[in-house]
């Protein structure tokens, strides 16, 4: 009885672009090493929960076992394994994966692809209303949404051609979440990026880009040019606050990975604690006591590293972050708050 | 070394944390772009074990696309999928959904043989409607044993049925004429009993003209009180397109042969009246119309539509789940009252009713809803559900208004109001409307609500 290689799913694996060809194989870590193995090889190996998925299709809108085998084999053939994330509980196995795939869903997806127009009259039928609510509910002008409908439809019936094969954006869709949200976030996709006209998701570097932006305001605060960042009372306290910046730094690369994203939530991105329990898909409450242990625990390992890094003493640390942070407040004062993605940018 | 953690400190701890995350200064991971499928089954929680801590780690060090997923998920909320039916094994799809499929197939607007489609609709609607007759009449001759001996002598149901229906109506000959001579084949078949009341089920296929068989038996024994004897009295008039709907709206045989029964009890009645076996199952006056999507969408309609199940792919505009909850109910329950079902009753796009559908006629004059013309404008009073369901308040709609594309660029006002003001200020020849509040007015390409 082999044992259940684990293996994880590297977020970089499914590139958006068209025409990308998956992998000839899936590499895969197996017991204890990387280990190559072809896609005929994974089917035969899998060949098991494949069928019994398989077995679940309720309308198979003619595609073969083969071919969903086939397009299983690709998906976590996609998969690289980062040995970092390797975990060794159940959860991760392949078997297990491949079981809590949406098999239906797949298959409309698969068949579509193909071209079935069965397959496109149901998934017309089952998914046009629900992406026209999306259009609908982004772009707030029927026509717009109508158009933007259309232009996905014909991303996803695939209106590129590769030599005779065409490219459909159905070929991205993993089987792990439910279609409909799929499309949603497709129509989403399309939208941002027929707004900003561009031909992908900007990888821009927004973070500093509002920072600048934020500093030329902050000098016409008032319609006045005003004194700039107030500079701080001397060397020392600008050597401190260098200090805290750079145990901070340190300290986010510590702390666990979800601690780190509750606090981007909660000061980068300003969302409530509610709308973080919607996104996590825990209770407000929850959320609560997340967020309160991940404050404390940056807390305590900034003025840790404080300590430890710069040889400060207790008090020393303590009065530390007091005057950084008072220079921060300083600085606060003049900046207005621009410091959020839904601004328009000037072309 | 235990760090105090106290409140002012915190604070200030707060600000420097909030600017340092905000200067850029946290580690941005290589991020390929936004990945779109990780991202919406992450929010479905679909992302398993690692792959979520993963996805999470990610999150905490790119912005951008902590962004899109913030976006994503607000998205997810104003526009929430319907729940979708889950997918059924062929086998288990019953047999009422493969037939409204089927149905739905013929009634595809978008399908080049519409017309055809029609056709052949109409030619099933019309045997079913001999099958209805046959059922009656079976029914007529089970329980009036003493009218069969007079009754043999009578002539049989004219063909007359299958021909005189034509008139009015742009389906194909040959499909009557097979029925005209079933029909007439029928005349030969004096004793047969009619077939019983299954067979009457609306079959999963075409045009069925194994319906027809049943035409042929049909049961001649008829008094001058034949089934088909069609009055002008409204009563047994209204029954009868009711059961077109009914049996074709899949209803159960128990409905069929209930609304055969109460045919029956009307056609007894006004039998007695006139002596003509014409029929006329619609209305005289109403030009038989066979398209029960006929673009005639104002907003009752609409919102009764609502109030069905209707399916998303047998219509050109889906609709939503009632949600503004312009039901009916009320004027519902008169029409039920006054029997008078419509020529449009939707008895394709029905689901399974409780109680037989019923639509007033447009042009009923004792069952038209409150209109009101203003300008040029047409106004329907409708009835509402006010948001505590309980008081049921009423509006006047533009006829122009469409319920289905329209509901969400609506722009609310209440009376007095500053918007209310502002709007007026802006189109002054509003005001005339807005002093019928409350009232909802297409005006320019905008929708106005007013409220009391």
């Amino acid at each position: 009885m082999p044992t259940e290689e684990t293996f994880c799913l590297n977020l970089a694996s499914f590139d958006l672009e068209y025409g990308a060809a998956p992998h000839p194989g899936s590499r895969l870590f197996f017991n204890g090493r990387f280990a190559v193995m072809s896609n005929e090889d994974f089917i035969a190996r899998y060949a098991k929960p494949i069928a019994a998925l398989w077995k679940t299709v309720a309308a198979r809108y003619g595609v073969t076992e083969r071919e969903f085998a086939k397009r299983i084999a690709a998906i976590l053939a996609r998969a690289n394994n980062s040995s970092q994330l390797r975990s060794a509980n159940a959860e991760d196995s392949i078997s297990h994966c491949i079981s809590n795939l949406r098999a239906s869903e797949l298959c409309l997806a698969i068949a579509c692809e193909k071209g079935d127009e069965a397959a496109w009259r149901g998934f017309d039928s089952e998914y046009r209303h629900a992406m026209q609510g999306a259009a609908r509910a982004l772009t707030r002008d029927e026509a717009e949404a109508e158009d933007l409908i259309q232009f996905v439809f014909g991303e996803l019936y695939g209106v590129r051609l590769d030599g005779d094969r065409r490219l459909s954006k159905l070929a991205h869709y993993s089987g792990r979440g439910s279609l409909g949200g799929w499309l949603r976030a497709v129509v989403y996709q399309a939208f941002i990026d027929r707004k900003r006209q561009t031909s992908r998701f900007e990888q821009v570097e927004e973070v500093a880009e509002f920072d600048r932006l934020a500093n030329e305001a902050a000098a016409y605060v008032n319609g006045r040019l005003s004194v700039a960042i107030s500079q701080p009372d001397d060397i020392e306290d600008a050597r401190l606050r260098q200090a805290t910046e750079e145990a901070m730094t340190q300290a986010f690369a510590e702390i666990e990975p979800r601690d780190r994203l509750l606090l981007n939530y909660y000061y980068f991105d300003d969302l409530t604690l509610r709308e973080i329990g919607s996104m996590m898909g825990v209770h407000e409450a929850t959320i609560s006591r997340w967020l309160a242990k991940a404050q404390r625990e940056i807390k305590r390992k900034t003025e840790e590293i404080l300590q430890r890094g710069y040889g400060l003493r207790r008090t020393e640390v303590a009065e530390c972050l007091q005057i950084a942070a008072r220079a921060e407040l300083d600085v606060r004062r003049l900046i207005v708050d621009v410091n959020s993605p839904s601004i328009e940018r000037a072309p | 070394m235990a760090s105090e953690w106290n409140k002012t400190a915190f604070v200030e701890f707060e600000t420097m944390l909030r600017r340092h995350l905000r200067s850029g200064a946290a580690p941005v991971a290589a991020c390929a772009g936004f990945d779109l499928d990780a991202a919406s089954a992450y929010l479905e929680g679909a992302l398993g074990g690692s792959h979520r801590a993963g996805y999470e780690s990610h999150l905490a060090g790119c912005a951008t696309c902590r962004r899109h997923l913030i976006e994503l998920a607000r998205l997810a909320e104003t526009a929430p999928l319907a729940e979708a039916q889950p997918v059924t094994a062929p086998d288990r799809i019953p047999a009422w959904n493969r037939w409204k499929g089927a149905v739905a197939v013929w009634f595809d607007l978008s399908s080049r043989n519409f017309k055809w489609q029609m056709a052949g609709a109409a030619g099933a609607a019309f045997a079913i409607l001999i099958a209805a007759l046959v059922a009656q009449s079976w029914r007529q001759a089970s329980n009036y044993a003493d009218v069969k001996a007079t009754a043999s002598a009578t002539p049989p149901i004219s063909v007359e049925p299958g021909v005189q229906l034509p008139t009015a109506e742009p389906s194909p000959q040959d499909t009557l004429s097979v029925v005209a001579t079933s029909s007439s084949a029928a005349q030969h078949e004096q004793s047969q009993v009619p077939v019983p009341t299954p067979p009457v089920e609306p079959k999963a296929n075409a045009p069925d003209f194994a319906v027809l068989d049943s035409g042929e038996r049909l049961s001649l024994n008829q008094p001058s009180e034949a089934p088909v004897a069609r009055p002008d009295g409204s009563e047994a008039r209204r029954d009868l397109p009711r059961q077109p709907s009914d049996f074709v709206g899949g209803g159960d045989s128990s409905k069929a042969s209930r609304s055969v029964l109460d045919f029956r009890e009307s056609a007894k009645e006004v039998a007695k009246e006139t002596q003509g076996l014409r029929i006329s199952p619609f209305p005289k006056d109403n030009p038989m119309n066979l398209e029960p999507w006929e673009p005639d969408l104002n907003h009752e309609t609409l919102g009764r539509m609502q109030a069905v199940n209707s399916r998303p792919e047998s219509r050109p505009k889906p609709l939503d789940k009632p949600s503004s909850g312009f039901s009916l109910g009320p004027i519902a329950e008169a029409i039920k009252r006054r029997l008078n079902p419509s020529r449009k009753s939707s008895f394709l796009e029905s689901e399974r009713k409780t109680k037989p559908d019923k639509r007033e006629e447009p042009d009923d004059e004792a069952l038209k809803p409150m209109q009101v013309v203003i300008r040029d404008k047409i106004f329907c009073f409708e009835k509402c559900k006010g948001p505590d369901l309980e008081k049921i308040r009423g509006m006047w709609i533009d006829r122009e208004y469409d319920f289905e594309k329209q509901k969400w660029n609506v722009w609310t006002l209440k009376s007095g109001g500053d918007e209310y003001k502002q709007v007026l200020a802006a189109e002054p020849l509003l005001k005339e409307f807005f002093d019928h509040r409350p009232i909802l007015i297409v005006w320019k390409n905008r929708i106005y609500k007013v409220l009391k």
